[in-house]
């Protein structure tokens, strides 16, 4: 039986008395990849934060995991893989290891401190997320894409069940990018854990992830890839040509007729 | 040589350098410590303001006739959580906020001055600092509030991180990342009080920033970092002291130099070890 970790209702969220988000409502399901898509400024990344509390909702609810968000105290069952830029964290005196072994502190309680069995569990997500070699470098020295594992393995050290992650391919160069989506489909196929990514690359995503979010201020679509790419209502709202750009890419069998 | 050593033994038989090593030691440790946090949080200068804050509450104590570093702590502690207030809580960017604080706090100290006249000399003595003339009440201060800030970022050392590190992510993952900029700012206030004793209030920000910009040339962790700026404060503080003690120099500005010659060597060791 389906176990509902997300469920959004009428959400919307206001800046200055601005809605950038209305109408939003969906349901995610234990075991899901779900990927969030839609134009820049569509309210992606608001979302997001607004999932992790970052954000209050103007209207709306949200309930993880069967809690009211305003009532979630277990961050330890969600991972947050945060947007990075090329110049995050320059200079910053921190160490692979010290960065994972952060992720641990998600749930604990103060005085917050990391015990024998943390580090063991950073070991073994640095080899899950293959960069045991670069536990001793400092985060600065990384590539984009090594950076971005090393922010995938803090996510993932806590043994969360659902995992955020906010445009993480979205400085990496495309072969990368291809072998971070491959990993975090091992993830939630092997581990079981359901994922929601934010990403510019409608393209690519549809190949990983099970269902789409299509957002733009509001909802545009939710649903599977193939429902997406069979939709006439999105066939009317992308034109022929763009549907069919982002659905190529994982199969003509969802190719719109 | 011989001469040179028989001086220093002849320094360390004045209680009045046993002191000045004492008291230097502690507060070169809690401000390196913390400067290490201030310089990568982008928060290096709040020393600077809060120190330009000091120059008003020591000449409204003087003015009161109250004792300067003891009643001044209060009035800074205060002005380092008006600082963090209007950085997080109003549309004032935070050097923004620091600069109006610092500047209220000159402007304070001058206007107390005036009116106040006769202890100006009182007042602008603290501008400078002498560590040489520090009191044995003023040493054990300095101990008790420094052993009590490194025990704060020792307790807290895991939220302090990941805080610096990112703090959204922090407030993700349950930090208390408010209280965590509260309790920062009030032990960098403690520290930029006794610091003033030590290098005076125009140099005090250096407590803060130098050691801890000469450890991010060589750290290769964060751990590292922070023991690498307490050992480049607590020689910087020794050394300016047998030096201003040795060549009759003023201490504070010695021990400036000897922590701008650290970070100069930090500097060149870091671009050797590719670190810089």
């Amino acid at each position: 039986m389906p176990v509902t970790i997300v469920e959004v209702s009428d959400l919307a969220v206001s800046f200055a008395g601005t809605e950038v988000l209305s109408g939003i409502s969906f349901v995610m399901q234990a075991g899901d990849f779900l990927g969030l898509v839609g134009p820049n400024g569509s309210g992606k990344t608001t979302l997001v934060r607004a999932l992790l509390g970052l954000e209050s909702p103007s209207r709306g609810k949200i309930h993880l995991f069967g809690q009211p968000r305003e009532r979630f105290q277990q961050w330890q069952r969600v991972g947050y893989v945060p947007q990075i830029s090329g110049t995050n964290h320059l200079g910053f005196p921190a160490s692979v290891r010290e960065i994972v072994a952060s992720g641990c502190l998600a749930g604990k309680s103060f005085p917050r401190r990391l015990y024998p069995e943390d580090r063991l569990a950073v070991e073994e997500v640095l080899e899950l997320v293959d960069i045991k070699a670069l536990a001793g470098r400092k985060i600065d020295r990384l590539s984009g894409g090594q950076r971005q594992r090393v922010y995938l393995a803090r996510a993932l050290v806590a043994e969360p069940e659902l995992l955020l992650l906010d445009e993480p391919t979205a400085a990496l160069d495309p072969s990368a990018r291809e072998s971070f989506y491959e990993l975090l489909q091992r993830i939630n196929q092997e581990q079981q854990r359901s994922i929601v990514m934010v990403t510019h690359d409608s393209g690519s995503i549809g190949r990983y992830a099970t269902t789409l979010l299509y957002i733009d201020r509001r909802l545009v679509f939710f649903g599977s890839f193939g429902e997406f790419c069979h939709s006439a209502a999105m066939t009317d709202y992308f034109g022929g040509h763009a549907q069919h750009l982002i659905c190529h890419r994982h199969g003509t069998d969802r190719v719109p007729q | 040589m011989s001469a040179l050593l028989s001086s220093l033994f002849e320094a360390f038989g004045y209680a009045f350098i046993q002191r000045a090593f004492i008291a230097g030691t502690f507060v070169a440790l809690s401000c390196a410590i913390l400067g290490v946090f201030l310089v990568l949080r982008r928060f290096a200068l709040i020393g600077e303001g809060l120190g330009h804050v000091s120059f008003g509450a020591i000449g409204l104590c003087l003015l009161l006739q109250l004792h300067p570093v003891y009643f001044s702590i209060p009035l800074v502690v205060l002005a380092s959580l008006w600082i963090l207030y209007l950085s997080e809580r109003s549309k004032v960017q935070g050097d923004a906020a620091i600069g109006l604080t610092a500047s209220l706090g000159v402007a304070t100290g001058v206007l107390l001055a005036s009116i106040g006249g006769g202890y100006n000399i009182d007042l602008f003595s603290y501008l400078f600092g002498n560590i040489l003339v520090i009191s044995k009440t003023e040493v054990l201060l300095s101990i008790v509030l420094s052993l009590a800030v490194v025990a704060v970022v020792v307790l807290l050392y895991h939220d302090l991180f990941v805080t610096a590190f990112e703090e959204e992510y922090a407030r993700v993952i349950g930090a208390p990342t408010r209280w965590i900029n509260i309790v920062l700012v009030v032990c960098t206030a403690l520290t930029v009080v006794l610091g003033i004793r030590v290098v005076g209030i125009m140099l005090v920000s250096s407590l803060l920033i130098f050691p801890a910009i000469a450890s991010l040339q060589v750290a290769a962790s964060f751990r590292w970092a922070l023991i690498i700026a307490a050992l480049f404060a607590v020689f910087s503080v020794w050394t300016g002291i047998i030096a201003s003690y040795l060549w009759d120099l003023p201490s504070g500005a010695t021990i400036v130099f000897v922590n701008f010659g650290c970070f100069l060597a930090a500097s060149a060791v870091g671009r050797l070890l590719g670190r810089g």
